[in-house]
């Protein structure tokens, strides 16, 4: 199974995806109970209308892999004075005008428009306080945030009504056609959250722990250590050679910490320098 | 550069509020109510923010400056500490702020003046005390590094003309001196300057000037008469550490005159275990986390005998240039034994 950081990108309605859908070529899987297509680095799940099912969705996606990902809801959203189609990101969004707002930390580059989002339980024509209005995205960066970074969390909205011409006028294929232009500009800024995903770190096995004779402090202690001579630099062929016929946990113990006190951190390279050898 | 800004509401109208928007006329500004819905909200990763800090400008209510602990003392009298800003330009793998904050983005309490009558109100309380009172800037922030944007030191320093039982100590690694270099410098105000060997600082201190960069500014800051002091803290173990120190200390006190230092500071790498945590999860493939350190009653520092090795080591080559009542060694193992 993969570990490649992913983005998620969760949308209410298929009629909202449909333009990422078709341009990125997504294959359509036979996951249920949500339509989920995916493709190389990206998976698209739908989670239909309201809270609920958003915050549903995404513990779904969510429990299908542990990979890393960076989640982004995109959607329609309305608002009173915003030009039908234009597309921003959310600065800050909150359930009620009097609410906490939660406010995602803007760090991955974004050059066009931002702004508040209140999220609502009905479908509305009312768009108060100068903030754009739409239905799942509180239980969205909520849910998401169990699962990522808040950085990583992100949500984008194309204006699909105004005070001008309200919600009666949408259907799917209106809703698509508004989605449509912003392909691009959404990937582009995936890829910029992507690029956030800090990179993993992992130890060399020289050991198997698991089958290891030794008390659940032991382990983690044992396990410190090699952490530790990883990020010294220290060579596994070394670790290796200091555990040789060892089977007491303990004494693998003290060898490798041994090993750890001895090892100083050298300046302009991660290799450490092992100031002497070391017996046990 | 800034490309967000979050204001608060309460202080959209001060002077200084728009100084320091004007600094940034493309970026985007968000009205918040409180900084904390912004800075202390849950699940953020502060080496993720530390990419692309956004600034937030807020008004700090309630306490401004309190109580410094015992370490922080230089031989003066009473201490106290205030944080005009959290975080700071600089990126250094030793920061406890990583540890400590949950957000990167630079925090900026612009309510300058409130300030400046609870530090003159505090002084005031100590009027009579034989030695002067201290007030440390810097621990939270780089005290002038951000200097060009917040106007700290120019709005600050002249207000310590007016406590002169006070002084102002201002903790910085930034070259940005020009408002100092332009005034008559004053006695109760010393700039103390955190220096590492240029090969640590260039490992550990991302963005921060070198260590020549450091000197220059210290030396004109001593040749234009301002009183300066000098912070090996943290001292960093590593392989070669003496010989590498030995060089810096003698290009510091060859480049500067050691009888118009006020005072040499030393202390290991050491972090509140909680702090440590933290760090190591931001940080897990990071030597300065993984070399040497054991913990004691909380805190997670250089093995005893390590940190006393190095310390007395580095202690020693100071002492070729300074006198032993301006050096002050500070070691983890002796501040445990002096907690309460
Ligand atoms: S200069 Fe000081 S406050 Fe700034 S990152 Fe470095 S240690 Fe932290």
């Amino acid at each position: 199974m993969s570990h490649a950081p992913v983005v998620t990108m969760v949308f209410a309605l298929t009629c909202e995806a449909r333009p990422w859908i078709d341009a990125l070529k997504l294959k359509k899987s036979d996951a249920r109970p949500f339509d989920l297509y995916t493709g190389d680095s990206i998976e698209v799940v739908i989670s239909g209308i309201g809270s609920e099912s958003m915050a549903t969705a995404v513990g779904w996606i969510a429990g299908r892999s542990p990979r890393p990902r960076v989640w982004l809801n995109v959607g329609t959203a309305g608002h009173a004075t915003r030009e039908l189609g234009e597309l921003f990101l959310v600065h800050g969004c909150a359930a009620s005008e009097s609410g906490r707002a939660h406010y995602p930390p803007l760090v991955a580059a974004w050059t066009g428009s931002t702004d508040a989002l209140l999220c609502v339980d009905h479908v509305s024509d009312q768009y108060p306080g100068g903030a754009a209005v739409d239905m799942e995205s509180m239980a969205f960066f909520n849910a998401a945030m169990r699962f990522s970074n808040s950085e990583l969390v992100q949500s984008m909205k194309v204006v699909s009504d105004n005070e001008q011409s309200g919600v009666e006028h949408l259907n799917s294929k209106r809703i698509t056609e508004l989605m449509q232009p912003h392909v691009d500009a959404v990937m582009r800024y995936a890829a910029n959250l992507l690029s956030l995903v800090p990179a993993s770190f992992s130890v060399t096995t020289v050991l198997d722990l698991e089958s290891l004779r030794a008390s659940h402090s032991i382990k983690q202690q044992i396990q410190r250590a090699l952490h530790q001579l990883a990020a010294l630099d220290v060579d596994a062929e070394r670790v290796s050679d200091v555990l040789q016929d060892q089977t007491n946990a303990r004494d693998m113990l003290t060898r490798l910490q041994a090993l750890v006190s001895n090892t100083a951190p050298m300046l302009g390279s991660t290799k450490g320098v092992v100031k002497e050898a070391t017996n046990g | 550069m800034v490309d967000t800004l979050y204001i608060e509401q309460a202080v959209l109208e001060l002077e200084t509020t728009a100084a320091v928007v004007s600094r940034y006329p493309k970026a985007r500004q968000i009205v918040i109510d409180r900084y904390g819905e912004v800075f202390n909200s849950h699940a953020q990763n502060f080496r993720t923010q530390k990419q692309n800090p956004s600034l937030i400008l807020a008004e700090k209510q309630n306490a401004k400056v309190m109580p410094a602990p015992a370490q922080y003392e230089t031989g003066g009298g009473a201490h106290y500490y205030f944080s005009h800003m959290l975080n700071c330009v600089y990126d250094c793998r030793y920061c406890f702020l990583q540890g400590m904050l949950r957000s990167a983005n630079y925090l900026l309490f612009v309510n300058y003046q409130s300030f400046i009558e609870e530090i003159k109100s505090i002084a005031a309380r100590h009027v009579d005390d034989e030695k002067p009172v201290w007030f440390f800037s810097g621990y939270d922030c780089d005290s002038l590094a951000y200097e060009p944007v917040t106007r700290f030191a120019e709005t600050f320093v002249p207000a310590f003309e007016d406590i002169p039982n006070a002084v102002l100590e201002l903790r910085t690694k930034s070259t940005q001196v020009r408002s100092l270099l332009a005034r008559e410098p004053i006695n109760n105000v010393v700039v103390a300057y955190s220096l590492s060997p240029e090969p640590v600082a260039a490992e550990l201190e991302q963005g921060a000037p070198t260590l020549a960069k450091r000197l220059d500014a210290l030396k004109k800051l001593q040749d234009h008469g301002w009183r300066i002091g000098i912070r090996f803290d943290p001292v960093v173990w590593h392989a070669g550490y003496d010989q590498t120190y030995a060089q810096a200390i003698d290009s510091v006190f060859t480049k500067l005159d050691p009888e118009r230092i006020d005072s040499v500071t030393l202390g290991g790498f050491r972090l509140p275990k909680g702090f440590f945590k933290t760090m190591l999860k931001l940080y897990p493939e990071h030597w300065l986390f993984n070399a040497g350190l054991s913990e004691q009653a909380g805190l997670v520092s250089y093995q005893p005998q390590l940190e006393r090795e190095v310390l007395d080591a580095v202690a020693a080559q100071c002492r070729r240039f300074v006198s032993p009542d301006k050096l002050f060694v500070y070691y983890s193992d002796e501040a445990q034994q002096s907690q309460p």
